[in-house]
């Protein structure tokens, strides 16, 4: 959560895990999300919501807002202690929305601590039904600084799970994103599958721990700490399997999940099925993007790597950033300084000097950046939703287009001026600003 | 009660939009990690899709603050970040903003600020820790920061300069385009427009203020304190407009009261408006077969959620010059209680509005979507807000279309609703909604 740059004199804004998980918390059937801290933090709700009731409306869902609560602290609060305001929210959120479940989350830029919720929380706690959980990330001594998921000691599960003695016979598929391909893929197979995703009845949470087994088809840092706990404290195996971009790797998640459910031939007649289906336009769109000099620049290495085998797949020519840096296993502080390296101003310049035909963003400190550089650009503002087969051609297609229609990139170019400075876009290589 | 489910005022860091509001300003910001990216999705990306201008969104220089920061002090990390952005970013102006975790732990923003600006670095510094107050309070507090600490002298008047204030960059989604249609009148009128913010703005703009003959502000409240501050300090006069001078009726009622202040004859006035009046109701003609007709499902009762600025302006508009009855006003703003009376002056002359102006304020409801329907009880509505009320449109299997912050499902971008010609398109998306069908 936090981009401690030390040493460091330049950063911009570094982003933070919170408000997309709360994206995700806020679907879940009768679930509240609490900000505790003035309603700046709160801004980031609008994205939620606008979210929220586009899967409402894909979903065939009358059209309903988020249901989410800001404490709204002021200067008053700040002053006279800000405990009172959250056990009020707390109260009007569970008069207004009835809810079966309060996730409480803050924003360190307010000042506000997971302990001080958590104090709240346990004084409260017994006055209500629904589970109150805080999610904060320093409550859990994370080890990844942007995580908040990662920790011992929590309890976010436990409230919600209900333990059992004996397994039923379906599988828990992990899966936060919005693309629905391979969901799609397992419902024809007819298996009893508990699909743990946006919009998620109260019902499948409280039963995940009854699964046979559970898979992840997404890279949120979310799911791999669901599917890490279920594993740890009630005993469901986690099947790592590859994330469904491109052929081999869909090939590779469904091969994976029909071996566990003991259903290979279902699974590999329908992988022959779905890759004889897309095998022409998959074809053609080779041939188009054939030799294109794609540069992808990803702030996520499992993601980057998924996504540049499927680049490969494609055909494209995949040019190498410095962005895709490993990012396991090294310190908090380690992180914090890749993170304040791969900044807008740093990648941009390196994005500039590569200059490739088609850029490829899945990174939020640059998004539209490169496109004012004038070079075709395709920003990935969530995680890609390209999975399967069908994800793999219209991803394809969407590249071929970009590159083939530049036109409005091009003028773009023309007319969009950078903040930086001539002395810092005309030095070489990758340094940062590092003034002591 | 909370009172803040549902946020549209932001805090007052959500000022940064402000100095992205100036060209080749760039904001600093002294601040935990998120702040600006959340603000920037709140005010900007989410309200319009209008971008991150010059220097917005990711590429905000910001020190990311935390725990141990919060502890220690971040004088020296914010002095390293100053140093660092002016050599790597181009601006004319920087302006340093405080958030809250900073301001808990008493740093001192503008000591460090101040031994820039000893150095002839234009900077000024800004505290606007998010808990002091929304975004309006933030704005006020930037402009006066900018005009005091960029030690403006007094200068010869220019006699036909006018500085333009308006509503919040950004937060209001319609900005941009209001000034220019705002400057383009004015312009035609024979004032030469001093733009303080939008496309035609720059930092000489601000240095230029002393010059102007009189402030125009068109803004309910928010830079009440600005204008007054140059009152006393270069004695000049400003005007004051509450509300947004949309179609015909609210044109002409600010053109009036402008030139009654700034002493412009009659016959001016009129050589504008006539031709400007003549083709409104030329267009107004044409569609009066579907203003007066009758459909069962046409909505009944207008609601408008949005500041006093929009709710004022809009409602004035569809009541006098296109027949629609008001039904109830959310005011998202939150004014100091002093302007409170002046600010229910804005909402008579509408039906309704005899015995008492039919105005809540958001703040002081539990929950609008419920009031809503209490008070559409038997109508039709058709509600003007923000993305917040889709849901009690379609509830109510009402008509909804989106004027407020935050509008996550329009594109803004020169749209405007300022004047005759905003008038009309005002009215041209009001009906198509109407005629597309309810929720």
């Amino acid at each position: 959560m936090v981009a401690n740059g030390d040493g460091l004199s330049f950063m911009q804004c570094a982003g933070c895990a919170s408000p997309p998980l709360a994206e995700i918390l806020a679907t879940f059937e009768d679930a509240v999300v609490i900000i505790h801290s003035p309603n700046g933090c709160a801004a980031s709700f609008t994205e939620i919501n606008r979210k929220y009731k586009k899967g409402c409306r894909q979903r065939g869902l009358p059209v309903k807002n988020a249901r989410l609560v800001s404490t709204n602290l002021t200067e008053k609060d700040v002053i006279l202690g800000i405990d009172k305001k959250l056990e009020q929210a707390v109260e009007e959120a569970v008069r207004r929305f009835r809810p079966a479940v309060i996730f409480i989350t803050a924003s360190c830029g307010a000042g506000v601590t997971g302990f001080e919720i958590q104090t709240v929380i346990d004084r409260i706690q017994l006055r209500y039904r629904p589970p109150l959980i805080a999610v904060v990330c320093e409550i859990y001594r994370t080890h990844h600084w942007k995580t908040g998921f990662d920790g011992e000691t929590h309890s976010v599960l436990q409230k919600i799970v209900k333990p059992v003695s004996e397994k039923s016979e379906f599988y828990n598929v992990i899966q936060f994103n919005e693309d629905d391909t391979v969901r799609k893929y397992l419902r024809q197979t007819g298996l009893p599958f508990n699909f743990i995703s946006q919009f998620a009845s109260y019902a499948s949470l409280e039963k995940m721990a009854q699964a046979k087994a559970t898979f992840q088809l997404c890279n949120s840092r979310f799911g791999t700490y669901i599917a890490g706990r279920l594993a740890k404290e009630f005993g469901v195996p986690c099947h790592k399997v590859p994330l469904p971009y491109g052929i081999q790797s869909t090939e590779g998640c469904l091969t994976a999940i029909g071996e566990v459910v003991g259903d290979e031939n279902v699974f590999s007649q329908m992988i022959q099925r779905q890759f004889e289906a897309h095998q022409y336009r998959l074809m053609a769109l080779r041939k188009q993007l054939q030799g294109i000099r794609c540069l992808p620049v990803f702030s996520d290495k499992r993601l980057g790597k998924a996504m540049q085998e499927m680049l490969n797949e494609l055909g494209v020519k995949v040019l190498r950033g410095d962005t895709q840096e490993a990012e396991e296993n090294v310190s908090a502080r380690d992180i914090a300084r890749k993170r304040a390296r791969d900044q807008g101003y740093r990648i941009l310049r390196t994005v500039r000097q590569q200059r490739p035909d088609i850029l490829l963003v899945h990174h939020y400190s640059l998004t539209s950046w490169g496109a004012r550089l004038g070079i075709p650009t395709v920003w990935l503002e969530d995680e890609p939703e390209c999975t399967g087969f069908d994800g793999l051609v219209a991803f394809g297609q969407k590249l071929a287009d970009a590159v083939a229609n530049p036109h409005m990139v091009r003028m773009l170019g023309r007319h969009a001026a950078l903040p930086y400075s001539d002395w810092w876009m005309g030095l070489e290589g990758m340094e940062e600003v590092r003034l002591r | 009660m909370t009172g803040a489910e549902q946020t549209r005022n932001f805090c007052a860091l959500g000022s940064q939009q402000t100095v992205l509001g100036i060209r080749r300003a760039v904001p600093i910001v002294h601040s935990g990690s998120a702040c600006c990216l959340r603000l920037h999705q709140g005010i900007s990306g989410c309200n319009g899709y209008q971008g991150m201008g010059f220097s917005g969104g990711c590429a905000i220089p910001n020190d990311n603050i935390h725990r141990p920061d919060f502890v220690y002090g971040s004088e020296k990390k914010l002095a390293d970040l100053i140093e660092g952005t002016i050599r790597v970013m181009d601006a004319d102006l920087y302006v340093v903003l405080t958030g809250c975790n900073v301001e808990l732990a008493g740093d001192d923003t503008r000591g460090v600020v101040n031994s820039f600006r000893k150095r002839g670095v234009p900077i000024v510094a800004v505290e606007t820790a998010g808990f002091k107050g929304g975004i309006q309070y933030g704005h006020e507090l930037v402009m006066k920061a900018i005009v005091e600490q960029l030690d403006l002298c007094e200068q010869a008047v220019i006699d036909n300069q006018v500085n333009l204030w308006m509503t919040v960059p950004y937060a209001d989604p319609f900005w941009s385009g209001n000034i220019e249609k705002v400057a383009a009148i004015l312009t035609e009128l024979g004032f030469s427009v001093n733009c303080l913010f939008g496309m035609h703005s720059s930092v000489n703009a601000w240095r230029r203020i002393p010059a102007a003959r009189f402030n125009l502000l068109l803004a309910p409240w928010a830079g009440l304190e600005i204008v007054q501050m140059l009152r006393e300090r270069f004695g000049t006069p400003y005007f004051h407009y509450p509300s947004l001078p949309v179609g015909a009726g609210e044109c002409r009622n600010f053109l009036l009261q402008l030139a009654r202040f700034a002493g412009l004859a009659d016959a001016m006035i009129s050589r504008y408006i006539s031709p400007q009046d003549e083709r409104y109701y030329y267009y107004l003609e044409r569609a009066s077969d579907l203003l007066i007709c009758y459909r069962r499902s046409f909505p009944e009762r207008f609601f408008t959620i949005a500041d006093v600025f929009y709710a004022a302006g809009i409602s004035k508009c569809l009541f006098h010059d296109f027949g629609l009855m008001p039904g109830w006003h959310y005011l998202t703003d939150e004014p100091p209680g002093s302007f409170r009376q002046s600010i229910r002056e804005c909402f008579t002359g509408l039906a309704g509005a005899e015995k008492q102006p039919p105005v809540s304020y958001v703040t002081e409801i539990e929950d609008v979507g419920a009031d809503i329907k209490k008070r559409a009880a038997g109508f039709t509505p058709l509600i003007l807000g923000s993305s917040w009320e889709e849901a009690i449109a379609a509830e109510l299997r009402g008509y909804f279309f989106e004027i407020s912050a935050p509008v996550s499902e329009r594109l803004i971008m020169d749209c405007s609703y300022v004047g005759y010609r905003g008038g009309l398109r005002l009215a041209e998306e009001v009906f198509s909604t109407m005629l597309k069908g309810g929720s």
